[in-house]
């Protein structure tokens, strides 16, 4: 899985990129472009779009990398720049269809498989049980966004809460709701086990 | 009552959590479930594959990044087709005038009283009157000094013809403008002085081919301004 953390480059590099070397350019999108097309796809969840990210994201650290400073990680520094990317893309989805941020504050259930479209039926309902990327799929995009920048990308509650012009608060409820859905899209306690843990502990 | 999913969240990720639900998760196999149903999913998220982007994505990012870099010099293209238009127009113009013929049909070689009244003052107050001693008798050999005096002259008509610059103008064209004016009126100031101190044909001829050069670069210039507009 391609991780930010899992991205290592020389500063020697990163010096050379900020001095305008192509060939240095090139080694940065080849260390990195996996993990920011990555995240674009499961925030965005449309591979068009996080082609548009991939690319939005390395013309800006292209054109601001002469004034990265060694201050903080290489890494953090353009996952920034992604996540904001997305973000935006996120709030002008968000503003033309006249919906805020509060749309993923809909009741558990209520109107996840309509976000996406589709249909809410048996076999698709066993098929996403099945697939923790399908079940991702199928959050709303604020519900997914929460879940992959906190559980994956390791951000905390209150940073997500300044990213999104929200409060840390809000970041944890959404993870919630999110957990309980993708619970429910992939089928809640259906080992054994688990079935006979809950018959058990149903007076607990 | 069990531990809600957004405080099993929080001792999964080893935030705050009250003490009441700790001894609670603690003694709930099924909240311990759930926890560790929380566990395992974000381990199946981290665990996701990896997808790649695109082969030619980066030469996507390397296009996209000309078609940025590019207006800088884009902006020059226009610029330079005004000037090579205007340097031909120039070029043509000087060849007309040069043509004796045409001179002779239109009497250029002496002074026309008519163009001592058309000779703009705008560019260079010397050029609107020929100085004293200084006419086609003067030519020592080369190009006659009345026929120098007269290119000048029709180069300011041409000159005032075209149509106003913009008024935004860019630092580099205003300064080249100003520098080129500067330097005719210099040659100006050097032509009038001359007449004070008694005229040597040959640094009038000297001075007035001077000024045609920079009239013709001064004019260059400005066709090339003007071009920009209409773009």
């Amino acid at each position: 899985m391609a991780s930010f953390s899992d991205c290592i480059v020389e500063p020697a590099i990163v010096r050379r990129a900020s001095k305008g070397d192509m060939q240095a350019h090139a080694v940065l999108f080849r260390t990195f472009s996996p993990a920011v097309y990555t995240l674009a796809r499961r925030m965005l969840n449309q591979p068009a779009l996080a082609d548009e990210i991939l690319q939005e994201t390395f013309l800006e650290v292209l054109g601001k990398i002469s004034g990265f400073s060694d201050q903080g990680p290489f890494a953090a520094w353009i996952r920034r720049i992604a996540v904001n990317k997305c973000l935006m893309h996120l709030r002008s989805a968000w503003n033309r269809h006249g919906v805020g941020l509060e749309a993923g504050e809909t009741a558990p259930g209520s109107g996840e498989l309509a976000d996406t479209g589709r249909p809410e039926g048996f076999a698709e309902q066993v098929q996403a049980r099945l697939d923790l990327s399908a079940a991702l799929e199928r959050l709303n995009d604020t519900s997914r966004t929460v879940v992959w920048l906190h559980d994956v990308e390791g951000f905390t509650h209150r940073e997500i809460g300044e990213l999104m012009g929200r409060t840390a608060s809000f970041s944890k409820s959404q993870l919630a709701r999110a957990h309980e859905r993708l619970q429910g899209y992939l089928g809640g306690p259906n080992t054994e086990e688990e079935k006979t843990c809950m018959r058990v502990l149903k007076s607990c | 009552m069990h531990a809600s999913t957004e405080e099993l969240l929080s001792l999964r990720d080893g935030e705050a959590v009250a003490e009441a639900v700790v001894s609670h998760v603690d003694d709930c196999e099924q909240c311990q479930v759930s926890l560790g149903r929380l566990s395992m999913t974000k381990t199946a998220l981290r665990g996701l594959p990896e997808l790649t982007p695109a082969d030619d994505a980066w030469q996507g990012v390397l296009a996209r990044h000309d078609t940025i870099a590019k207006p800088v010099r884009r902006r020059f293209v226009p610029q330079l087709v005004g000037l090579a238009a205007s340097v031909l127009a120039v070029v043509i113009v000087l060849q007309v005038l040069d043509d004796p013929g045409r001179r002779a049909v239109r009497g250029m070689p002496e002074q026309s009283t008519a163009d001592s009244q058309l000779t703009p003052t705008t560019v260079s107050p010397a050029a609107t009157a020929q100085p004293a001693g200084m006419n086609a008798s003067a030519a020592a050999g080369g190009i006659p000094l009345a026929a120098l005096i007269s290119e000048s002259q029709q180069l300011e008509r041409t000159l005032r013809a075209l149509p106003r610059g913009p008024q935004v103008v860019s630092g580099g064209t205003a300064g080249t403008i100003g520098e080129l004016q500067d330097r005719i009126a210099m040659i100006d100031y050097q032509m009038s002085m001359g007449q004070l101190d008694g005229d040597d044909p040959d640094v009038a001829r000297r001075l007035w081919q001077e000024r045609i050069e920079l009239m013709n670069s001064l004019l260059a210039v400005r066709y090339a301004q003007a071009q920009q507009v209409s773009f």
